[in-house]
Formats: structure tokens, C-alpha cells, sequence
């Protein structure tokens, strides 16, 4: 499989989508970038998937912003949980997997903060990188454990539900920004 | 005049629903053009769709009872209803066992099929809608007029008097702005939600997942919120196994609302220990006319649909008259199949089939290939059959055949009449336009030798 290839289909199909695709070249640290994006679109909270792996994300976006719920850190009762994740303005998650030729994230519904982070705030962040890369959806659902529950995002939630024309961010985000970095841990 | 006579003729005088239907129909098959003029392969996948739902209907209750296993061993349940009163019933009793009063429900045709709204709203349980189209057509009291876009038949400037009646906001008619307030309204319900409810596409047997494609992102919070979640679905939904989704996934949101792919697509099952998700999970089947739907050779093939809607958008009357016309949950094409296979009896809807100019666009546009126009054929066939059809046409064309049998017919027919009303289709009154006496009658002064022949409406 010709990962720098799926990749670049998947950035063709996302932007098709309406989602929007940040790629980082070697020197640069994804904290930064997000930082960076954080501070242009004003961002003054966000929620937290679990990143307890790469505590250094966490401690150098607690330097611009506030983070309301990170689930890294400790669990949250489910009405808490709820509510700070529709407080926040933006939510950053982890992504299992891509689908290249659809534009799509797989995101793993088994966690509280996978599942909040990317459906509540009017912005969603994933953070590629250690993602697996898959070139279709055949692909993705032959290789994958067939105990997991995931929800395949394609682009920001939508509608046209009123006289066919398309609404970003009907119910979930309304901006979906993709944070690549090839072959970094993703998150460092 | 029959109410679906009656909706029709109304229908036909209503310039803004005819611009409405057309508009969304239009762009819908533009749309759906776009995606499968891409693929170079849409007749094999159609062919792979097909096969996938074919084993799926062979196979449903061995599927159904393997997914069973698979979902009550992670503590899920499952349950079959026969009917909507007892699927309404297990709905509601799985609610009141947890006190739950207001909850969330996405958008699914079956619980429109059950009538399941209206029996939560008898029962105390507020349950409101929450995809876009439902939740308009939920505000204004009406059921949705098309299967994947409830809302098609209004138009913007509608919906804005709508939200500004019921939701006491300043009156817009820009998409955007009602989606927004929308949105605003709905996310309070979702965080207070005790219960969600949504339909499913598919469920798989091999694994226990269930399936679900959405695009605005409801689905998703009703199933992350609320700590009670149902699903409710029809038993010919089971698939065997987790690839099975694959040719069905290609050509689902294509067909319906043509995109490559949904915005959303859902696998999930009970969480696990150490997992999060809802802390109970059921899922509803329900039979409603299935089982006797699969088991006739005939109508079999119309459980191999997949209610992408793709029928609808093409089909000319539907295109003409709207949704709401079918007076049925399911309209176009599928529909006036569909809704003479479920419920109780069937043939619930007999003049539905007639509502078609079997110009095969619906069959040419089914990603699962079903041979709507031949179904359409065989339920006008059989509608007459209870009737003693069969010897009624034969009677007809025997009797048209001799100025002689013309002349005895007519005293017969002013008999029966007497003794079974509405002997032909439904609404006819005797002696009326179209009435069997009133066709001899005319036939009578038409018969000039006792050679001509008159063609049925079957040959036609």
C-alpha cells in the first residue's frame, strides 16, 4: 500500500467534502500548528480526547487556552461530560484510521472523549499521523477487529433539508481540520 | 372520491408544492447523476448490491437469530414485534421501566411506519425529532413526504413561518439561519436526554454491529448521550456479515442523496467493560407483513430494498403529486409496493399501484435492481383476485365479445351491484362513472357486431 499516495487522495477527497487539511513537513511539531490555528481562529477552549500519551500536546496548549474536559486525565459523569464538551469551541481528537478515497476519519466510538470531542464543538481537530491508511471502505472493514465500534466522519455535518441546500454544521461541527504529519507519532 | 383521489386532485392545484417536488427532485437526480456517471463499474456493483441483499432475505431468520446471540452476549437486547401495537408497546415499556420522559429520536421511516410518535406522545413520552426534515414536519404536525428528505415538499419560505409561529423567533426564510436556530433548540434536548431512538440501516449477523448512515450528525449525539438507546428496524435488514456492507455502503449514498459517501457512518454494539457508550442498548424488529411479504415468490423482491429514495426522485407522478398524496408512510414507486405488504391485511393501499406510467425509471435507477414496474403489474393483477378477479376479466372480455351477452350482462350487473358494493376498485359507486353496469351500459350502445372485441384494462 502506497501510503503517501492514499494520503494525498485523502486530502483531495476531505477538501471536497468541506474539511480542511493542515500537512506539516519534518521540522515542524503538530502542538505548534495547532497552537498556531488555535490563536488565528480564537479559540478560547477546548476539550480533549484522550492524549495522555503525548502530555507534552496537553501542556502546550494549556500555555493559550483553557481546556474545559480532558479525558486523558480523568473520567467525566456523562451529563458533565455533556456539557463542557458543548461549551467548548473546539474539540481535538485522536483518529484510528483514514479512508482515502472517500475523504473519511474513522474515529473510535469506545471512548466517552472520542465521541463527545468530535460531535459537540463547532470545530473538530483530528490529529493524523500514527493513523492507519486505508485506500476504501472495503479496505477499512476487511482489516479491521471486528469488536470495535467506530463512526466513519466524512467532512463537517451537514443537511439540505430545506429546499436541497447544503448547510455546514447541522447538528455536529461545522469545521472539520485535519492536523497531517508523516510518520511522527502524531502528537509530539 | 377516495382520499388518495381527493389528495391527488388537491395536490395537482397547489403551485408551490409542484415547484417545491420539482425543485428537490431535480437537484436530487442531478446530484445522483454525478456520482454514478463516475463509476465504471455501476452495473456490477448494482449486481454485487443485489446479491448481498438477496442471501440477506434467503437467510433472515437464521440472520436473525445469529445476531441475537451476538448482541445479548455483549448485553444488549433484542426483541421481535409482530406488529406496530407491539412494537410501540416494547418501546414504551422499555422506557417507562426507566422512568424516561423526554428523549431524542432520529429520523427512521419504520417508526414513522408504526405510527410510534404518536403512541410515545399518548403515553407521556416526549420524544422529539431531531434530523432537520423530521423535526420541521414533527413542528407542523404533518409526516414526512419522501423517505430520505421528509421536508421536500415545503418551501423555505413555509418553514420560516413555521419556526416563527411555533419557536417564537424572528421570521427568516434563509436556510442557514433556520438550521442554526434548529440546532440551537435541539442541543439542549440532546443533553438532557433520557433515551434516543433512531432507525437502522443494516444490522450484521456475523458480529452484532448495527449500521446506521446519517449526515447531520443527530444519530451520533443520540447515541452518545443518552443512556438508553433503541434501535428500530425491519427483520429483512440483517446482513451476514460485516463485508456484506461494502457493495450496499457503494451505492447507498449515491443513489439517495448523491454523495460518495454519508456524513456519518455508524458501527456499534453494546459497549464492553471498560468501554463507554450507552449504558443499555436494545434493538426492535419488526415483522409488520415481512415475513409474509419473503415468503411470497412475487412480492419477495421488494424486501431487497434499501430505501435510498433514488425511485421517488425519477418517478414522473411522483414528481407530479408529491408524497403526501400516497396517503401512506411510503410513497413513489417503493411505496405503493411497499405499503400493500405490511400491516395487517394486505393490499391496505389498492389504488396506490395505479399511481405509475410504468415508464421504468424507478427500476432503472434501483441500486438493487427491483423490478418495481412488475410489481406494480402483479399488485393490479391481484388487487381484483379477492374479487374473484380472474373471472371477472374473463367475464368482461366473454361478455364484450357479443352484443347478446352485453344484454344479459346488464340486468346481472344491476343484481350485483345491489348485493356487493364497490365490486371494482375501490370508491366506485354502482351505477356511477366507471361501475361495472354503467360500462356495459355504454358498451351496450357500442356493440355492432358480435366480433369486435374489447381489450380489458389488464391488456392495455
Amino acid at each position: 500500500m502506497n501510503n503517501s499516495k492514499n494520503v494525498l487522495l485523502f486530502q483531495k477527497q476531505l477538501l471536497a467534502v468541506n474539511g480542511e487539511f493542515i500537512s506539516l513537513d519534518e521540522n515542524q511539531k503538530v502542538s505548534s500548528l495547532v497552537k498556531e490555528f488555535i490563536t488565528s481562529n480564537s479559540i478560547k477552549s477546548i476539550v480533549l480526547s484522550d492524549f495522555s500519551q503525548h502530555q507534552d500536546l496537553v501542556e502546550a496548549l494549556e500555555e493559550d487556552t483553557e481546556i474545559l474536559a480532558d479525558f486523558g486525565s480523568r473520567s467525566y459523569p456523562l451529563d458533565e461530560a455533556g456539557n463542557l464538551c458543548a461549551k467548548a469551541d473546539a474539540g481535538i481528537t485522536d483518529v484510528y484510521a483514514i479512508i482515502a478515497d472517500t475523504g473519511t476519519l474513522v474515529i473510535s466510538s469506545r471512548n466517552r472523549g472520542d465521541r463527545l470531542c468530535s460531535s459537540l464543538p463547532p470545530i473538530h481537530l483530528a490529529l493524523i499521523g500514527n493513523s492507519k491508511v486505508y485506500l476504501n471502505f472495503e479496505e477499512f472493514i476487511e482489516n479491521t477487529p471486528k469488536e470495535h465500534t467506530y463512526a466513519l466522519i466524512t467532512g463537517p455535518s451537514r443537511t439540505a433539508d430545506i429546499e436541497k441546500k447544503l448547510i455546514l454544521g447541522a447538528h455536529g461541527p461545522k469545521r472539520v481540520v485535519v492536523f497531517y504529519s508523516e510518520g511522527n507519532a502524531g502528537c509530539t | 372520491m377516495s382520499t388518495v383521489k381527493y389528495k391527488i386532485k388537491s395536490a395537482l392545484h397547489d403551485q408551490q408544492l409542484y415547484a417545491a417536488i420539482q425543485n428537490a427532485s431535480n437537484l436530487s437526480t442531478a446530484k445522483r447523476d454525478d456520482q454514478i456517471l463516475g463509476l465504471d463499474d455501476y452495473e456490477s456493483s448494482r449486481d454485487a448490491a443485489r446479491e448481498v441483499r438477496q442471501r440477506s432475505v434467503d437467510y433472515s431468520p437464521r440472520l436473525i437469530e445469529k445476531f441475537t446471540r451476538e448482541f445479548t452476549a455483549l448485553g444488549g437486547k433484542v426483541y421481535i414485534a409482530a406488529n406496530a401495537s407491539e412494537a410501540n408497546r416494547i418501546t414504551i415499556n422499555i422506557l417507562k421501566s426507566h422512568g424516561a420522559e423526554k428523549g431524542v429520536k432520529s429520523k427512521s421511516m419504520v417508526t414513522e411506519e408504526i405510527f410510534l410518535g404518536r403512541a410515545l406522545e399518548s403515553a407521556g413520552i416526549d420524544a422529539v425529532e431531531t434530523d432537520l426534515g423530521e423535526y420541521i414536519v414533527q413542528l407542523a404536525g404533518e409526516k414526512p413526504s419522501h423517505i430520505t428528505a421528509p421536508a421536500m415538499h415545503k418551501s423555505r419560505q413555509s418553514i420560516g413561518r413555521l419556526f416563527a409561529e411555533k419557536l417564537g423567533i424572528k421570521y427568516t426564510d434563509d436556510p442557514a439561519e433556520l438550521t442554526e436556530v434548529a440546532r440551537g433548540m435541539l442541543r439542549e434536548r440532546f443533553l438532557n436526554a433520557e433515551f434516543g431512538i433512531s432507525g437502522a440501516n443494516f444490522l450484521i449477523a456475523e458480529t452484532g454491529h448495527i449500521a446506521i448512515v446519517e449526515n447531520e450528525g443527530n444519530v451520533r449525539l443520540g447515541l452518545s448521550i443518552p443512556p438508553v438507546y433503541i434501535a428500530v428496524t425491519g427483520i429483512e435488514k440483517l446482513l451476514e456479515k460485516l463485508a456484506d456492507l461494502s457493495p450496499l455502503v457503494k451505492m447507498l449514498a449515491k443513489s439517495a442523496t448523491g454523495q460518495k459517501f454519508s456524513g456519518y457512518f455508524h458501527l456499534l454494539k453494546p459497549s464492553r467493560e471498560g468501554e463507554d457508550g450507552p449504558e443499555e442498548m436494545h434493538v426492535i424488529l419488526i415483522d409488520n407483513g415481512r415475513s409474509r411479504a419473503m415468503a411470497d415468490p412475487e412480492m419477495r423482491e421488494m424486501m431487497l430494498c434499501i430505501r435510498c429514495g433514488a425511485c421517488l426522485n425519477e418517478c414522473p407522478v411522483y414528481k407530479t403529486i408529491g408524497g403526501h398524496a400516497y396517503d401512506s408512510t411510503y410513497p413513489g414507486p417503493m411505496g405503493s409496493v411497499l405499503s400493500n405488504l405490511l400491516g395487517r391485511n394486505k393490499m391496505l393501499h389498492q389504488e396506490l399501484p395505479d399511481l405509475s406510467t410504468l415508464c421504468g425509471a424507478c427500476k432503472d435507477v434501483c441500486p438493487v435492481r427491483i423490478d418495481l414496474p412488475k410489481l406494480l403489474l402483479e399488485l393490479r393483477a391481484r388487487r381484483e383476485k379477492p374479487l374473484s378477479h380472474n373471472m371477472l376479466a374473463s367475464g368482461w372480455k366473454w361478455t364484450m365479445e357479443s352484443s347478446s351477452r352485453v344484454e344479459v350482462a346488464g340486468k346481472f350487473a344491476r343484481m350485483v351491484e345491489k348485493v356487493v358494493p364497490k365490486v371494482m376498485s375501490g370508491g366506485v359507486k354502482p351505477g356511477g362513472p366507471g361501475s361495472f353496469r354503467t360500462q356495459v351500459e355504454k358498451r351496450k350502445s357500442q356493440v355492432e357486431s358480435p366480433k369486435s372485441k374489447i381489450r380489458t384494462d389488464d391488456e392495455q
